[in-house]
């Protein structure tokens, strides 16, 4: 039964190679994101630094507000040579001490801009391995942009205000996608065959799935991403 | 017998030994009390220097977290916090953790920390940097131990930390422990400390001999560690607080340990020395009040003894003891005694007087059956005396002299007239029967006791110095000297008067038998006094005789 399936798959595979990528048969990949919450409960009843009255009020009004769909990046880590993605754009602006959108799915040779549009300064900076920049301070009105040329996560924070903070995942392809407030995604047009579907949440990290697509037609995948109420490192 | 303690010796006793012993126990009672006292204010003091230091180490403990809170406000850190987001494998992570580890010491050069330990929020250790400046080391593995919430052991050293919030907005990236090594030092600088757990001492700065025994008391006296107490180590009592300190959490607590005894040190000895003086002062001064007192009022007293054995000595009751003794009841005793002493003396002298005339009744009743004695008896004695004053015998012997004279032949009373009145020759019968009447006289003088020392007199007073008189032929020596001057005056009054059988003899006579008498009958030495005062009377007598002739 194994050594069939084996069978079938290199058939599928040779007959997915030879045909021309350009007239590439296409599945498409329906996905599902649940989040599970509450893994660390007890500590997050009674944290140190509440018990010091020093802590940060906790913002709890704004966290409950926070789709936290909104803060998963789904994409397609390529098996095969992929469509090289258009030079695209894409703009991560600096709004209230905040950044905007908090979370950017961006695919690789992008070129994102930093608009200020606060009446303050912004020092923008990263220290990701994937794209380490610094932009330096710049007053409001202006902007500054960086090209991301290599796949991977860049975490964005400003020198001035410590409590900025934004994600810019750059995927490897145009394959990419934030779940809705359902939890739903779809990647379409997705080359058949074996696929690695990769989602990233900033506290849950990395989880990758392979999943066999289909020539036509879809497949279906979920992804539970344990995400703790309140985030913290790893 | 009983040892009878003078007069003056228990008036001072009844004086020096009340006010010494309430001296002594009011001075006990007021160094007690002051001693509480002190303790209490000490005590006191104590509580409020500890609450100042706590409070003042709570504030310290605030206003370092508000600073090190500031200083954890670092993007770079956040950001590299961040890149463990990022990091797929363990490789990388390990990257992340060299690079967090240098942003910590980086940021520890201003702050100086002995540990540094940054948790994430799950609280495990992420990574921690611990030791001094110089020789600073990553923590690997190693387990670190958290005594209390803000109290860290690692590598066996306790260290007393802040804990700082990381926070990126609404999120929380970890908790930064920003640790000094915890020292009890700055609690013990005037006694002890010690760090209690649980029934068990786990930091401490007394000796590690005394550990075990601060242990016991701490859990036998103080309520296992959360009350005030007080406990006694090596001899020396402390003071036992416990400190509130809020980083300690319920479990923990910080103990200091005041020496009440080297507080109290000071004070008593200032206290003390003064306190001594004012009881030795005291004690002085009763002791001198209570023998000058005791010695007045005995004095009276003992002025009044000393004149009594005065009297003693001359043997005379005192009838006319001074009342001059400054003391109203010893005078009155005096005049008392001075009083029943006459009364004593009148009825003594009464009695003598009735003895005297009993006897004089007895002599004269002789005198009455015997006319050729009458006066015998009061001549013998008036004789005796003069004789027995001559040869220098004490007065009492005198006395009685005198008395036994009067009664020496008292016993003739027992004589039957017929024998006693006969006149002429009397038979060898007769005459037997007169030499019985020194018996009759002993027997009937002895039924008076008071005649007692008369009776030698009656009996013995025909014994003669060769042993040849009777009743019992004693000799010399063997007869009392007062018998033998009686004898020899008996003897002279016999021949010189005139008797029923004879008639009285010339004086030549009389002189002749007397001398001869001398060695046989009579004690020569007595003879021979009672003769030179015969002599002396004879001249005496005839040189009147000239003076009344010549008045004539």
């Amino acid at each position: 039964m194994c050594g069939m399936l084996r069978v079938f798959l290199l058939v599928s595979w040779i007959l997915y190679t030879m045909a021309s990528p350009a007239t590439s048969f296409a599945g498409e990949i329906q996905g599902r994101v649940s989040i599970i919450q509450g893994l660390t409960k007890e500590r997050v009843v009674l944290p140190t630094y509440q018990v010091r009255g020093m802590s940060v009020p906790a913002k709890q009004e704004e966290k409950t507000s926070i789709d936290e769909f909104s803060r998963v990046a789904v994409y397609l880590e390529l098996a095969a040579k992929a469509p090289a993605p258009e030079a695209s754009k894409a703009t991560l602006a600096q709004r209230n001490q905040r950044f905007e959108p908090e979370l950017l799915i961006v695919p690789v040779g992008t070129t994102v801009s930093f608009p200020n549009s606060d009446p303050i300064f912004h020092n923008i900076f990263s220290l990701s391995k994937a794209k380490q920049f610094d932009l330096g301070y710049y007053p409001a009105g202006e902007t500054r942009t960086v090209k991301f040329e290599k796949a991977g996560i860049v975490q964005v924070y400003c020198h001035i205000h410590t409590d900025m903070n934004a994600a810019i995942v750059v995927a490897p392809s145009a394959w990419h996608a934030q779940p809705g407030p359902d939890g739903k995604f779809v990647l379409r047009d997705v080359p058949g065959g074996t696929q690695e579907v990769v989602v990233w949440h900033k506290a849950a990290g990395f989880i990758r799935k392979k999943i066999q697509v289909p020539e036509s037609g879809s497949v279906e995948v979920s992804f539970d991403v344990p995400v703790l109420e309140k985030e913290g490192v790893r | 017998m009983k040892r009878q303690l003078s007069l003056a010796s228990r008036a001072f006793f009844f004086a020096f030994v009340p006010m010494g012993l309430t001296l002594g126990a009011s001075f006990f009672a007021i160094n007690k009390a002051v001693g509480g006292r002190i303790k209490g204010q000490l005590r006191l003091s104590l509580q409020r220097t500890e609450r100042v230091l706590a409070s003042r180490d709570a504030e310290y403990r605030q206003r370092s977290l508000l600073v090190l809170s500031a200083v954890a406000e670092n993007s770079s850190l956040k950001a590299v916090i961040g890149l463990l987001r990022e990091a797929s494998d363990p490789k990388e992570q390990a990257q992340v953790h060299e690079m967090l580890a240098d942003q910590l010491e980086g940021m520890n050069e201003s702050l100086d920390y002995d540990l540094l330990l940054l948790e994430n929020p799950q609280g495990k250790p992420v990574v921690g940097v611990v030791g001094a400046s110089q020789a600073r080391a990553r923590l690997d593995s190693e387990p670190i131990e958290s005594i209390a919430p803000d109290l860290l052991r690692v590598r066996g050293v306790l260290y007393e930390a802040v804990p700082v919030p990381i926070n990126l907005g609404y999120e929380n990236l970890g908790t930064l422990f920003l640790g000094k090594q915890f020292s009890l030092a700055s609690w013990s600088e005037a006694g002890y400390a010690a760090l209690w757990q649980e029934g068990k001492v786990i930091l401490t700065t007394f000796p590690g001999d005394r550990r075990e025994e601060v242990e016991r008391q701490i859990q036998q006296r103080c309520g296992g560690g959360s009350e005030e107490c007080e406990i006694t180590v090596g001899g020396e009592s402390y003071l036992t607080l416990a400190i509130q300190r809020e980083s300690f959490g319920g479990r923990v607590r910080l103990l200091t340990f005041q020496s009440i005894d080297a507080a109290m040190s000071g004070f008593t000895k200032s206290f003390e020395g003064v306190f001594l003086g004012i009881g030795a002062g005291g004690l002085i001064l009763v002791l001198l009040f209570s023998a000058f007192g005791a010695r007045s009022i005995a004095k009276p007293l003992t002025k009044l003894i000393a004149q009594l054995q005065r009297s003693e000595q001359v043997d005379r009751f005192p009838t006319d003891l001074s009342t001059d003794y400054q003391a109203a009841e010893v005078n009155v005793l005096a005049k008392a005694f001075s009083r029943a002493a006459g009364a004593v003396r009148d009825s003594k002298q009464r009695l003598d007087e009735a003895t005297e005339q009993f006897i004089e009744t007895m002599a004269q009743t002789l005198d009455a059956r015997d006319p050729y004695t009458a006066g015998h008896s009061d001549r013998v004695s008036a004789n005796s005396t003069t004789l027995a004053e001559a040869l220098g015998l004490p007065p009492e012997q005198v006395e009685i002299i005198r008395i036994g004279g009067k009664l020496h032949d008292i016993g003739k009373i027992g004589i039957p007239d017929a024998v006693l009145r006969k006149p002429g020759s009397l038979t060898p019968e007769e005459f037997a029967l007169i030499k019985l009447h020194p018996q009759i006289g002993k027997r009937i003088l002895e039924q008076v006791e008071r005649f007692e020392e008369y009776l030698p007199i009656v009996e013995l007073h025909h014994e003669n110095h060769d042993g040849s008189g009777y009743p019992h032929g004693l000799k010399g020596e063997e007869i009392p000297f007062s018998v033998r001057i009686v004898h020899v005056v008996d003897v002279y009054d016999a021949i010189t008067s005139d008797r029923a059988y004879r008639k009285a003899m010339t004086e030549e006579r009389v002189w002749e038998i007397m001398m001869q008498g001398a060695g046989k009958e009579f004690d020569p030495a007595v003879v021979k006094a009672f003769l030179a005062i015969l002599r002396q009377q004879k001249v005496l007598h005839e040189a009147l005789e000239q003076v009344s002739l010549a008045n004539a």
